[in-house]
């Protein structure tokens, strides 16, 4: 059995939290509603005010605009705006993971010519991976791109591709090389300009009526040649290294977080008469953080946190889920779209209705659990 | 939170751990606890522990952090199902004599904290004359060659914490076991007190004591799962069924991850409890009241989960899974339990209101520079 492996937090991390619930109190829209973890709004000037304080591409080189302060540091900053339900919907995608990805293969060309936009919240991705025949197959991706003068030549189409309505660009994991035998080879990952001609971007609306996902339909898209992010062929190893590092992060666990609060405010006396649920839930809720902040820690010190990663993520999600229909239990209410008696209410239907996502995107449970259970054998 | 200014590794002293777990590797297979459970003391072991300065570890109350070495031993006790009173000697009544000013050994100790069910009667006041008592679920008391006895008194009756000191020729022992077969006696004590065996200690002692108690049980628990896990995933490699390994099915392959992730879940709680116990911040009650109630959820699906990929065999008492599972448990029940842990827990998170919820969760109510701590106290803990 691998053994657990935790880290305490230092108490200068204390100061760092103070600093962005501070900055979070000041450039807040008054009139925002609390909202779920990372479907937290699109705010530009919320995004270029954070990056101003250092707090976007933490974990870029300071070479390259970023700020190079480390994981664990990151994850108090990010810990910090999830716990507000801060509108980090812009920069999301591009500070968690293509920031780290064009970091890690390069090329040199695009580190200077994105990590310092990315790293100054105002150059958004978005992540297009899955295919309407492709979700957890990802090998099985049919976009294709196809040489020609100066670059490719991109047809195919992404779905679930949360934010391509408001990004600039898009990380396209397409085929390179159809001859190729092995599934795992002939990939690569390109960069899309949203804005050249043959992408559309249709909405795809969550059940709740809210707009993140989309179809990405890419007709001919011309992509200069110097847009591949690192090899040729190599996306399959560079999407897999993308996925783990999205994988153990507060998202996992905090997108109930504000719900949990409002429930404590509005309903105490409810949780009370549950107060053993109420503690279990919570329990696990204090561990998983810990977890995950060792995760960061581990990663700091030079340690492979690869096996805890998938660990968190399933726990994680898994609490959520749990959470919300635990609330459920505590509200006692028949569920409405309007007319809320308050924001518990209203954000316990918008999570009703987002939660059972919550263990599908980024990586199913059985995708992580067949993970984990590699790890045993 | 640590004081340093970095993430600091809580980890238990690894020569310690590697050192136990290659002893009760050796010393102590499974037929040492099944031998145990038909009524034979393992002597041997427990020299062999004592002489490594292992039986009472966890119990020096000048050098708190030893706890986090104590829970590497404990996750070794755990994980052999070696029946010896090692929490009991070490963490809790190694500490309860530390506490009272006593020299401290390594002769097996059990300790009584009265309960509910049990009756006493300490005559005398701040000087004890005598106790007559009946105490339940006193664990090794056959084997202990003294007893200890917490005694808080009632919150409004103004008395003081005592702790007692019975030697093995005053107590009569009525056997009993708990779901694991291990010792969990009924003793009976009618004595005179020697002035010298009354200890007033500090007030809070009794309280300190339940939660190294409620820590302990979570840290064997700790051990025996992943026994559990191991046995488990061992198993599923090597036993055929349709023409391949049953770790290839995924239905298996799931059971075995979900237990694998919970083992490390309860593991992770059981650190931060054990630093939490060693640095003893406001919310160290907090911290063990996680570790227990996340241990306890985690032992009842990998023994749910362990046995099922076991099938038949592993409902034997021939096969060596019931010694772990039947321990996880009598563990979760022992020292409070697991519900009440998960009560107060979150009764505690309620009590600090919306506007102080995060802040108690990140710590930050207890770190804010220049400022009393803001938390109000877990409860005492409902015995």
């Amino acid at each position: 059995m691998i053994a657990a492996r935790m880290y305490s937090p230092a108490a200068s991390d204390q100061e760092l939290r103070r600093q962005v619930r501070d900055f979070i109190q000041q450039n807040r829209d008054g009139a925002a509603e609390p909202d779920l973890g990372i479907g937290g709004a699109h705010d530009p000037g919320f995004s270029a005010a954070l990056a101003e304080r250092g707090w976007v591409g933490m974990a870029l080189p300071r070479d390259y605009g970023g700020s190079d302060r480390g994981a664990v540091e990151r994850w108090i900053v990010v810990e910090e705006l999830l716990a507000a339900g801060a509108p980090v919907g812009a920069h999301w995608l591009a500070d968690r993971q293509t920031g780290p990805l064009i970091a890690r293969f390069g090329p040199e060309e695009l580190r200077k010519r994105f990590l310092p936009e990315i790293a100054a919240g105002r150059c958004w991705f978005a992540a297009g991976m899955s295919e309407p025949d492709v979700g957890s197959d990802l090998a099985s991706v049919r976009t294709s791109a196809r040489r020609v003068d100066g670059g490719w030549l991109v047809t195919g189409t992404k779905v679930w591709t949360s934010g391509a309505h408001r990004s600039h660009y898009m990380v396209t994991l397409c085929r390179t090389d159809p001859a190729v035998n092995d599934r795992h080879a002939g990939l690569s990952q390109l960069i899309v300009d949203l804005s050249s001609s043959g992408v559309t971007v249709r909405p795809i609306p969550f059940m709740d009526g809210s707009h993140h996902f989309n179809e990405v339909t890419l007709i001919d898209v011309f992509v200069p040649g110097d847009l591949l992010i690192g090899e040729e062929g190599q996306g399959w190893a560079q999407v897999t290294s993308e996925l783990v590092s999205e994988r153990g992060g507060p998202d996992r666990y905090m997108s109930v977080f504000q719900l949990l609060m409002l429930a404590v405010r509005h309903a105490p006396d409810a949780l009370s008469s549950r107060a053993p649920e109420f503690g279990a839930i919570m329990s696990r809720f204090t561990t998983l953080r810990r977890m995950s902040y060792s995760i960061a820690a581990m990663i700091d010190a030079g340690e492979n946190p690869a096996p805890f990663v998938p660990m968190v993520k399933d726990l994680g999600t898994v609490f959520e889920q749990e959470a919300v229909s635990f609330l459920r239990d505590v509200s006692g209410e028949p569920q409405r779209m309007d007319h809320f008696t308050d924001d518990f209410q209203r954000l316990l239907t918008k999570a009703t209705l987002n939660s059972p996502a919550f263990t599908v995107r980024g990586g199913t449970t059985q995708i992580l659990r067949g993970m984990i259970a590699r790890g045993l054998r | 939170v640590n004081s340093s200014g970095s993430p600091r590794l809580i980890a238990a002293d690894e020569l310690v751990r590697q050192t136990v777990g290659r002893l009760l590797d050796a010393a102590s297979p499974p037929s040492v606890a099944q031998d145990a459970e038909a009524g034979l003391w393992p002597g041997d072991l427990w020299r062999a522990l004592a002489d490594g300065g292992f039986a009472a570890i966890g119990g020096n109350a000048d050098e708190p952090a030893e706890i986090i070495d104590a829970m590497g031993v404990l996750i070794e006790v755990g994980r052999h199902a070696t029946p010896l009173p090692v929490a009991e000697t070490g963490v809790l009544g190694g500490w309860l004599l530390a506490v009272a000013g006593r020299e401290q050994d390594s002769s097996a100790v059990t300790l009584a904290i009265p309960h509910r069910r049990d009756t006493v009667e300490i005559t005398g006041g701040a000087a004890p004359r005598h106790l007559r008592a009946t105490f339940h679920a006193v664990p090794w008391a056959g084997a202990a060659e003294r007893l200890l006895v917490a005694h808080a008194p009632g919150p409004d009756s103004g008395g003081e914490e005592l702790v007692l000191l019975v030697e093995r020729r005053r107590f009569t022992v009525e056997e009993s076991k708990n779901i694991a077969g291990e010792p969990r006696d009924i003793v009976h004590v009618d004595c005179a007190l020697d002035p010298g065996d009354a200890h007033v200690v500090p007030a809070g002692t009794v309280e300190k004591l339940s939660l190294r108690g409620a820590f302990s049980r979570a840290a064997l628990m700790s051990g025996a799962m992943a026994r559990c896990v191991d046995l488990a995933v061992g198993y599923a490699r090597v036993r055929h069924q349709f023409g391949q390994p049953i770790i290839r099915f995924q239905s298996v392959a799931h059971l075995l991850a979900i237990a694998a992730e919970q083992c490390v879940l309860a593991e992770s709680a059981v650190q931060v409890a054990a630093e939490s116990l060693a640095d003893d911040p406001a919310d160290a009650g907090a911290h063990v009241a996680v570790a227990r109630s996340v241990a306890a959820h985690a032992a009842r699906v990998i023994s749910a989960n362990a046995h099922q990929v076991f099938g038949a065999i592993g409902v034997t008492q021939e096969h060596e899974l019931q010694l772990y599972t039947r321990r996880l448990w009598a563990w979760e029940g022992e020292w409070g339990g697991a519900r009440e842990d998960g009560g107060q827990y979150g009764q505690w998170l309620l009590d600090q209101g919306a506007d102080g919820f995060w802040d108690t969760i990140t710590g930050n109510a207890v770190a804010r520079p220049g400022q009393s701590p803001e938390l109000a106290a877990l409860p005492n803990r409902n015995r």
